[in-house]
């Protein structure tokens, strides 16, 4: 029994240690929090800050009350009982005018048993007329005589002093504090022998005076002083309290008072938060409504700034109709409102048949008006609703809602009559347009974006395999060779990126003046999964249509800096082409390539982005801000293929680039066509001209060479000088092997 | 037998009284502290020949000090005097000196009155060189030993039988009234008393020697009397304590007779002050009785027996007091 009540009394100890060492436990979390809490430093409210400033006051003020409080009652109290000493002085000083008329000390005792009804008397002293014996004394109940008491000289003679019409009155305090003590002369008066017979009230009589003895009083104010002490802290408390009521009046006070300004809170939230369809109170008070007035104001900025944002990001510049991004986000939605509605859609893909012809004809001009021209036929044709974006280049694709096979049949019918009916007019000629029109219907959500794109590019295909000028609808049987080599592609090079296993070779220039740099021109291959590799031309499409170039280009910068910064020979510098797809990035490119010359320590001038030059001319507008910003900060740029008939003289005064790359098609028969060294000599002379640098691409022969020097072209290159080499090479390819072949 | 002792008994008792009343009458007067004076005059001329005298001399009225109690003696004096009278007012310094220097020169100034203790003092020196004098308006006289052959005084108090009567009369239920003066007045205060019994009125005496003391007796005086007349003593008397005194009877509602009318307003219920007309008459009386003889005959003071009366209407209505002017 006892065994079973002991093991139940540890058991409950345990218990309840378990539990005290539980509470103790979160006790020390929640202390942790609260401190981390307090150690982030959360920005303060300003109605905290205004209330802890009336708090400080209230109790500065508080304190000096209850100081003034204390201090006054305490003077109060001395000077009360200083002028009750004074009373009493004057009372004993008649009552004890009989010890000094006769030797009746009986009268005394009267006085004793008198004095004993006021306790705040402590002692009352008689002395002789010197001072120095006390002739009768009183001592209250408990209180002895102070030993060996004597006035000082000093007090005698102040006491003694019998001039003036009011005595001499010392004052002393005890050690106690509590208790002090009044001395005064007993004085006896006479008004002079003859002074009765002009005797006024209201003049100082003429009297003699004379000390006859000296009184001392002892008075002890303890009992009030305790009396104070309790009736201050009552008050002090009572003065706390209604501080701490006025700090809660005043903190609702001021928020009521800063009702107005709180409520701006929630709605900046929102700003903050990227909402800008925010309406903000602008009445009230005159400076909230100011305020209101001047965030409405400024919200309304942020609406039009974002809406032309939005307008350029989603926008194509060229023909202003919706870009691919922006498209692609619209099908993804029509794909969740089929998934909530049912019904189906349809995605045409419009590819001009003609339009490579336009533009190697008639130039680049007169593709942007061909381009602009089919925009606006498509707009108007289009219901309102539906969708129409330039895909890029000559791509164009309509987002046509709720239609079935059969309605989207209709209007490809419409567009290619339509087109029947439109002729573009260019250099005097009217020229006939045509469609090849891939057409897929979608009924499902289970399908991607995607996946619609590339059933419509099959369908397309299709349709221009089949000879141009139709449409073709998709069909889930028609997985064709096409579409699978597509979808292949997109697979292959987004593995390819992921994997970082693009391959970089290197092929050196030439310099052919004497201050030349050591270039290398960085070019792109993709490993084919067994031992050889695959061209640019063989991949690009595919990356271009389905918008991997930007991602491409990265890799190929990152690579190329890297390699780069791994190179013993310092003053190396890479030239590197860059897509269109790059400078539509949202992330800027410029902030990526700072970056990275910060990440690999690297020198800004040792990086030369080739850009093609229908990309530059077409996208001139577009692209010159983001090349001038680059070039700001050291980078240099180069326009590839030029002369290939997009660029004029007259772009290149305002290009902001540094380098022309002339065309391959120029050096290849530069020999044999006049009209090409004609050419070619005065894009030399026009660069130089414009202090741009000029470089000779595919040069086949020592003759070309020869001639380009002649001509002043600044580097040379092609496999006749040296072939393109993989980055197993840890150095580049040498410039002595190059110059000794110059 | 028994009325042989009772015969025995009442003898004892008449002598007991009779013998306690001779040793109160023996009862040495305080003697005075000698006073110096310091001399007005630094050098007494010596005086010529005394001739006899024929008609009533010329007579010199030395006066204390400008203030109304004197000057309207000395004016009364040279009112009754005529031509013969020769004011000289002490208050004048080194110019009232040089004309008391000739006077004095002169044989036939052989009589002066002195009005006011400073004059009584100067006057005093005076008298012992054969002259006579007469002084008034002083009290305590005794203090200052101004008696002598040659020198007598004129009683600085009113008569106290019509203020007994005027004060019996307005309050005819005041049996006791108490006194407090210094001492040296015994005199005085029995020619008082024995008016004040007149009116049925007991007077009690207490000599005290200090303004306090007074005040202190008063107090302890003031349960056993009705009323109290202030002496204008000066030696017990200041200004504070008068107020103290008349506060006191004020508020314990005691009446009070006082020896001016300007301690009236303080709630004293009459005042008794002199009449310069009486004294300048009982003056010039003392004089024509000296001129008939050598020095100046009769008791060393003569009282004054009337005075003037003045009533603290409000204070009597509030004692419901009944007054009438007679």
């Amino acid at each position: 029994m006892l065994r079973e009540w002991l093991n139940k009394v540890r058991q409950l100890r345990s218990a309840m240690v378990r539990r005290v060492e539980l509470f103790a436990g979160r006790l020390w979390l929640l202390m942790s929090i609260r401190v981390g809490q307090v150690s982030e430093r959360a920005p303060t409210s300003l109605a905290n800050r205004i209330l802890m400033l009336q708090i400080v006051w209230a109790v500065i003020f508080g304190l000096l009350v209850i100081g003034s409080l204390w201090w006054g009652s305490t003077k109060v109290i001395e000077g009360s009982f200083q002028r009750q000493g004074e009373g009493w002085i004057n009372k004993l000083d008649e009552l004890g005018t009989p010890l000094y008329t006769s030797d009746d000390k009986e009268y005394f005792t009267e006085t004793v048993d008198y004095l004993k009804n006021f306790p705040e008397i402590s002692s009352v002293q008689y002395f002789n007329e010197s001072g120095t014996t006390a002739i009768a004394e009183y001592h209250r109940d408990g209180e002895v005589a102070e030993p060996d008491f004597h006035f000082s000289e000093q007090e005698l003679q102040q006491l003694q002093i019998t001039t003036g019409d009011t005595k001499a009155q010392l004052f002393r305090t005890s050690d106690s504090a509590s208790v002090f003590h009044i001395s005064a002369p007993i004085w006896i008066k006479a008004i002079r022998s003859d002074g009765m017979f002009d005797f006024s009230l209201d003049e100082a009589a003429d009297e003699t005076v004379q000390v006859i003895g000296i009184l001392r009083v002892g008075l002890d104010y303890s009992r009030y002083q305790k009396d104070l002490e309790s009736n201050v802290m009552l008050g002090s408390g009572l003065i706390m309290l209604l501080l701490v009521m006025a700090a809660y009046i005043g903190r609702l006070l001021i928020r009521w008072s800063l009702r107005p300004l709180l409520q701006l809170e929630e709605p900046l939230n929102r700003l903050a938060q990227g909402e800008t369809d925010v309406e903000v109170e602008s009445s009230g008070d005159r400076e909230i409504a100011q305020i209101g007035r001047v965030l409405n104001t400024t919200i309304s900025a942020l609406k039009e700034r974002d809406e032309t944002l939005r307008r350029m990001a989603n926008h194509d510049s060229l023909t202003g109709l919706i870009n691919r991004n922006y498209f692609t986000e619209k099908v993804e939605l029509e794909l969740q409102r089929i998934g909530r509605e049912g019904g189906s859609s349809a995605l045409f893909f419009l590819d001009l048949d003609r339009f490579k012809f336009i533009n190697d004809t008639y130039g680049h001009a007169a593709g942007d008006r061909l381009l602009v021209a089919i925009s606006n036929l498509l707009k108007q044709r289009m219901r309102e609703g539906d969708l129409v974006a330039r895909f890029g280049g000559d791509e164009f694709t309509a987002l046509v809602h709720r239609v079935d096979r059969n309605q989207a049949k209709e209007i490809a019918n419409s567009l290619l009559n339509l087109m029947q009916e439109f002729k573009f007019h260019e250099a005097g000629e009217a020229l006939r347009i045509f469609f090849s029109i891939g057409i897929t219907v979608f009924d499902s959500a289970l399908q991607t974006a995607h996946e619609i794109f590339l059933q419509a590019d099959t369908a397309v295909h299709e349709a221009k395999g089949r000879g141009r000028n139709r449409y073709h609808f998709y069909e889930s049987s028609e997985d064709t060779i096409v579409a699978v080599r597509d979808h292949g592609w997109h697979d292959r090079i987004n593995k390819m990126l992921e994997e970082r296993s693009l391959l970089l070779y290197y092929q050196p220039l030439m310099g052919l003046s004497d201050n030349s740099e050591h270039i290398c021109e960085v070019l792109l291959r993709m490993p084919d999964g067994t031992h050889e590799v695959l061209l640019p031309s063989a991949f690009f499409p595919a990356a271009e249509r389905f918008g991997l170039m930007a991602e491409v280009d990265r890799q190929v910068i990152r690579k190329a800096v890297e390699w780069l910064a791994s190179l013993s020979e310092k003053g190396v510098v890479l030239s590197i082409n860059l897509s269109l797809q790059s400078f539509e990035q949202e992330e800027g490119l410029e902030q990526y390539l700072v970056e990275l010359v910060e990440e690999f320590g690297i020198n800004t001038q040792q990086l030369i982005f080739e850009l093609d030059e229908s990309v530059a001319v077409r996208n001139g507008e577009k692209i010159r801000p983001i090349i001038e910003s680059i070039s700001a900060i050291g980078f240099r740029f180069a326009i590839d293929n030029f002369g290939a008939g997009y660029a004029s003289f007259d772009y290149l005064k305002h290009s902001p680039v540094n380098c022309l790359n002339i065309d391959h098609t120029l050096i290849e028969g530069l020999l044999q066509d006049p009209l090409n060294q004609i050419t070619v000599r005065a894009i030399v002379e026009a660069a130089q001209l414009l202090g741009k640098q000029t470089v000779a691409k595919f040069v086949p022969d020592e003759l070309t060479l020869q001639q380009l020097r002649k001509f002043g072209i600044d580097y040379a290159q092609g496999n006749f000088l040296c072939e393109a080499l993989p980055t197993e090479h840890k150095e580049p390819p040498k410039l002595t092997l190059v110059k000794s072949l110059s | 037998m028994p009325s042989r002792l009772v015969v025995f008994i009442y003898v004892s008792v008449v002598l007991s009284v009779l013998s306690a009343c001779t040793k109160k009458e023996l009862k040495p007067e305080p003697v005075p502290a000698p006073v110096v004076v310091a001399p007005v005059i630094e050098n007494i001329p010596v005086r010529k020949e005394v001739k006899l005298r024929k008609a009533p001399p010329p007579v010199v009225i030395l006066v204390s000090r400008d203030i109304p109690a004197y000057q309207q003696v000395a004016e009364e004096l040279k009112r009754l005097m005529k031509k013969r009278a020769t004011i000289v007012s002490l208050s004048a310094g080194i110019k009232a000196r040089k004309q008391l220097s000739a006077l004095i020169k002169k044989p036939e100034y052989q009589q002066f009155v002195a009005i006011g203790l400073t004059a009584a003092k100067e006057a005093k020196r005076l008298a012992g060189r054969e002259d006579e004098v007469v002084f008034c308006q002083v009290f305590n006289y005794r203090d200052y030993n101004l008696i002598g052959p040659r020198a007598k005084g004129i009683g600085a108090l009113p008569g106290t039988s019509e203020m007994f009567a005027t004060w019996s009369r307005m309050s005819p239920t005041l049996k006791s009234v108490g006194v407090i003066t210094g001492p040296g007045l015994e005199n005085v205060i029995a020619a008082a008393a024995s008016e004040a019994s007149k009116h049925g009125i007991v007077l009690q005496h207490k000599v005290v020697s200090t303004d306090k003391e007074l005040l202190f007796e008063y107090k302890q005086m003031a349960p056993n009397v009705q009323g109290l007349w202030l002496l204008p003593d000066n030696r017990v008397l200041s200004g504070r304590i008068i107020k103290e005194v008349m506060s006191f009877s004020v508020r314990n509602a005691k009446q009070v007779a006082v020896f001016s009318e300007a301690i009236l307003r303080l709630g004293g219920l009459l005042s008794v002050t002199t009449r310069p007309d009486e004294i300048a008459a009982k003056v010039a009386q003392r004089l024509r009785e000296a001129f008939k003889g050598k020095g100046v005959p009769g008791q060393d003071m003569v009282l004054l027996e009337g005075g003037n009366i003045a009533v603290n209407r409000i204070v009597a209505k509030r004692y419901n007091l009944k007054y009438s002017e007679k």
